[in-house]
């Protein structure tokens, strides 16, 4: 027989289990026996979250419509998006490094970006998102691989390397990532427990 | 029991196994080139490059043990493995200028790199030392090469051109000085298709720079391209009337000759040498003078030497002269055949008969305007009878003062004729004489002439005098007329007895015949006179 | 501190996924969450061995990756392929040592790091020692914090060869050796992911 666990907290990480206790703000609860961060306090509303995600929708696109940066040199002018990077490396024998990073940091924060919208866009309507377990699995699942940060550094990393030779300028498309890549890290903050209590959202 | 999942470093264990295999299988030669500096090379930069194909790298530059020289590992591909033949070669391509050109200049840019050239050793090894300077291009290059002897390279640069008839077909890709120290070497690469023109008949000459030549027999300039002048070159051509005009094989060995005559000459043979005796100085002959024989020019000058005469006290000048019997054409071949010429003995006492007869080496001048002298073996009329030593090794020819030195001394004696003319006793006589002169004038004027004026007027009254005498009614003229015509009247009767005796010679003893009419009647009228 | 409630000692199971605790029923058959219908295993099956594999096809996989040129930059002069330590060693010498710095720790440190902590973790995990629990799952925490981070120069090769694409002038393009750098990369995020940190805390009662 298995037992509603809302009342209990369990620790990923060493599996000891916990009550949940109310946090007050900027407190977070930790697992008493590996230091785990369990909850954080957050104050997010449903609504709040959804403009988020809409922020984040929208930076995806201006990101990934707009060049991250540019280099003119000699007449000739080259820029870099995360698609053509991802398709650069597609080609040639770089396939596996390609697809990794096509689907990291394109394809995987598209797909959380189009999920959260999709389970908030329900839940901001008071209805539960149809398919929203497999959405939260979805999301779950794909948290570990969605590093859009790791390119955000990349890009950073690159602007400095060539602007020592060539005179480099950052896109738009590059302050779209940074926002980004802010958003998911603040979206990500809100525990899974939040997530799953958009099941009982529904009326 | 292992479950699937260590398939995964399985996997990776293989995946990497095979990497090194295949870097092991697919890993070519490593070499190790000395050069003498390593400017310009950058380890796991610099590539090694044949004929401009990428077939390595360099991937460690160091010091030789002895610190004169750097040893250079370069890591090839396996393809590269032929090409390093024993004698390979490898130079570091940089930009290089000389004269007329100019190479490596695209490694400016590119930065240099390492070139290699296959040779054809069967042998090969891994260990090089690497030339300084480019070689010539010829391993696989359609074409043949050639080797000159030379006394001197002259002008000719690495990569002079060489012409036939003024188009270019090759070049020099090689030079350097006998073993001997004596004259030079001279490697030459013709080109296909124009290496079929190298045939045993080709005569090849330095046609470099300008050629400026004033010898005894004229001034002349000649000149090939502009490359030839700066970077020298060679020209060849097929010598005239040859008949063996067979195929040389590559490495055939020529002679370089001077210039395009002395290249186009017929073969001159071997050389003899004759040594002459100057009693006089020889200014104005300069080896390499050319030597003629009855107006042949058969050799030339080939060293001049003074010698020192203790008897008497003088200075001669020994010539030696270098002659090629050949270049006496016809007449060599009639020596030839009858066994003189290639007999030294027989040679030697022709020259002896020679002599006899008059044949001497006499110097004479070539050019009025460079003084310039040359060697004339002719037959002098008239030359004073010398002694021939037939037996000596080197023939030496009697010799006889140049035409120059007999105009010479004539001009001389001249010289000194006028120079012994009294000139200035001439000139007081003449003074003298002109001083007398002039007293005689004056005497002339002041007695002679009135003198003379008084005589002509005793002339004149002389002159009337007879003038008078001589007028028409002068008495004397009238009985002059009478006697006149007595004179005439005698001769008539005179006549008319010839006349009578002659038709009647009897009557001088008869008298006249009655018949007869009287003498004198038949003669015509007398003027009326007086009887 | 006292030893935590575990959850399987209380006859409990929580799912990975959701969170939720359910019951367990010990009776051999795989239970599924009842929230989000995942499977419910009670450790990661084979983590330890699992995680030792992955690790072991990361650490053969690291020597070609560092080994092999990453990145080929062709200019005017010539081209030359460096891997990773070249240009590392590039940028500290060209002054640009923040650089250096940066893709040293993403390229070198964070691998390292994670190839020595998963295989700490495993080794004491099949040595079934008490030693450090707390630490050690720290220490699991810091490998999933820090793991995709490798990436970063995968990222860096690919965007500077998308941007270097001046012909005739300069290019760059990737080699071989930043495809095996992205498989250690997976390969050690794989081993982190199938690590079960609960494991630690097991005194080796379920491996």
């Amino acid at each position: 027989m298995l037992m509603p666990g809302s009342e209990l907290l369990v620790c990923p990480h060493c599996d000891a289990l916990h009550r949940p206790v109310a946090l007050g703000k900027h407190e977070m609860a930790v697992c008493i026996a590996c230091g785990h961060i369990l909850a954080r306090h957050h104050s997010f509303t449903v609504d709040q979250l959804l403009a988020l995600t809409v922020a984040a929708a929208l930076c995806f696109l201006i990101g990934n419509a707009y060049p991250l940066m540019t280099i003119d040199l000699a007449g000739i002018h080259t820029e870099a998006t995360v698609w053509g990077a991802a398709l650069l490396l597609l080609h040639g024998w770089t396939t596996l490094p390609g697809v990794v990073l096509a689907v990291s940091m394109f394809l995987l924060p598209l797909l959380q970006i189009a999920l959260l919208l999709w389970v908030l866009i329900f839940a901001r309507l008071q209805r539960r998102a149809p398919g929203l377990r497999a959405a939260l699995v979805a999301l779950h699942r794909s948290r570990p691989w969605s590093m859009t940060e790791v390119f955000l550094l990349g890009a950073l990393v690159a602007i400095v390397k060539l602007s020592s030779w060539l005179h480099v300028v950052p896109g738009i498309g590059l302050w779209a990532l940074a926002t980004l890549t802010i958003l998911l890290t603040i979206l990500s903050l809100v525990e899974s427990r939040f997530w799953w209590s958009l099941e009982q959202a529904a009326a | 029991m292992p479950s699937l999942i260590w398939l995964v470093p399985a996997a990776a264990v293989v995946i990497g196994l095979s990497l090194v295999v295949n870097a092991w299988v697919t890993a070519g030669p490593r070499i190790t080139i000395g050069f003498q500096t390593a400017q310009g090379l950058e380890v796991g930069k610099t590539l090694v490059k044949h004929r401009n194909v990428t077939i390595g790298q360099v991937t460690a530059i160091s010091l030789s043990k002895d610190g004169n020289h750097v040893l250079v590992s370069a890591e090839l591909l396996k393809s590269a493995r032929s090409l390093l033949t024993s004698d390979a070669q490898f130079w570091v391509v940089r930009p290089r200028v000389g004269i007329g050109w100019a190479s490596g200049l695209e490694t400016l840019l590119s930065g240099s790199y390492i070139a290699v050239e296959a040779g054809d050793a069967a042998t090969k090894r891994t260990e090089f030392v690497g030339v300084e300077n480019p070689p010539p291009l010829t391993h696989g290059v359609l074409g043949k090469s050639v080797l000159l002897h030379a006394a001197d390279v002259g002008s000719l640069a690495l990569g002079a051109p060489v012409y036939f008839r003024h188009f270019e077909v090759g070049h020099v890709i090689d030079r350097k000085i006998d073993a001997g120290g004596n004259g030079a070497r001279v490697v030459l690469f013709i080109d296909a298709p124009y290496d079929v023109l190298v045939t045993r008949a080709t005569r090849f000459w330095n046609a470099g720079g300008i050629d400026l030549a004033l010898r005894a027999d004229g001034f002349k300039l000649r000149t090939q391209s502009l490359a030839s002048v700066l970077a020298g070159g060679l020209a060849f051509d097929t010598a005239p009337n040859a008949q063996d005009v067979g195929p040389v094989a590559s490495g055939a060995e020529f002679t370089l000759f001077d210039d395009q005559e002395a290249a186009m000459a017929p073969p001159a043979g071997d050389p003899r040498y004759v040594r002459m005796r100057f009693e006089r100085s020889l200014r104005g002959l300069s080896v390499g003078a050319p030597v003629e024989f009855v107006g042949v020019n058969i050799g030339q000058v080939f060293a001049v030497d003074l010698d020192y005469d203790e008897a008497a006290k003088s200075f001669p000048v020994i010539v030696t002269a270098r002659i090629y019997p050949r270049r006496m054409g016809k007449a060599y071949l009639v020596l030839e055949q009858n066994g003189t010429a290639t007999n030294e003995e027989k040679t030697a006492r022709l020259v002896e008969q020679l002599v006899a007869r008059g044949l001497r080496a006499q110097p004479r001048t070539g050019n009025l305007l460079t003084g310039q002298l040359y060697i004339a073996l002719d037959f002098i009329s008239g030359a004073r009878p010398v002694r021939f030593a037939a037996n000596s090794q080197t023939l030496e020819i009697p010799t006889v003062p140049g035409g120059t030195q007999e105009l010479q001394q004539k001009l001389a004696a001249v010289v000194a004729k006028i120079d012994r003319l009294p000139i200035n006793e001439i000139g007081r006589q003449l003074h003298a004489d002109l001083v007398d002169l002039d007293q005689t004038i004056g005497d002339f004027r002041t007695q002679v002439l009135p003198a003379g004026t008084a005589s002509m007027q005793s002339l004149r009254t002389t002159l009337d005098r007879v003038n008078d005498t001589l007028a028409d009614d002068a008495s004397w003229r009238e009985r002059v007329d009478q006697t006149l015509d007595e004179a005439r009247r005698t001769l008539q009767s005179l006549r008319s007895l010839t006349d009578y005796l002659d038709r009647h010679p009897e009557a001088v003893l008869r008298g006249r015949h009655p018949s007869q009419p009287p003498v004198g009647e038949k003669s015509a009228p007398v003027a009326s006179g007086p009887q | 501190m006292s030893d935590p409630i575990r959850t399987l000692t209380a006859g409990l199971l929580a799912c990975q996924t959701c969170g939720l605790v359910s019951r367990r029923v010990p009776d051999g058959r795989p239970s599924y969450c009842s929230r989000c219908a995942t499977k419910l295993h009670e450790r990661l099956p084979r983590s330890a061995e699992n995680a030792l594999a992955w690790l072991i096809a990361a650490v053969i996989l690291y020597i070609p990756s560092n080994l092999l040129p990453v990145m080929y930059v062709s200019g005017i002069g010539g081209g030359q392929e460096s891997t990773i330590l070249e240009g590392v060693l590039s940028f500290w010498r060209g002054g640009d040592w923040p650089i250096a710095l940066v893709i040293f720790i993403a390229s070198v440190a964070v691998p390292a790091t994670k190839f020595l902590a998963i295989g700490l973790i495993v080794w004491t995990l099949y040595r079934k020692s008490n030693w450090a629990r707390r630490q050690r799952t720290a220490l699991y925490r810091l490998v999933e914090l820090i793991g995709y981070w490798s990436m970063l120069d995968v990222v860096v090769v690919a965007l500077t060869s998308a941007l270097l694409q001046f012909e005739g002038i300069g290019a760059a393009e990737p080699r071989l050796g930043i495809v095996f750098f992205c498989a250690v990369v997976v390969a050690t995020m794989i081993s982190a992911l199938s690590l079960d940190s609960r494991l630690i805390w097991d005194n080796g009662a379920h491996q």
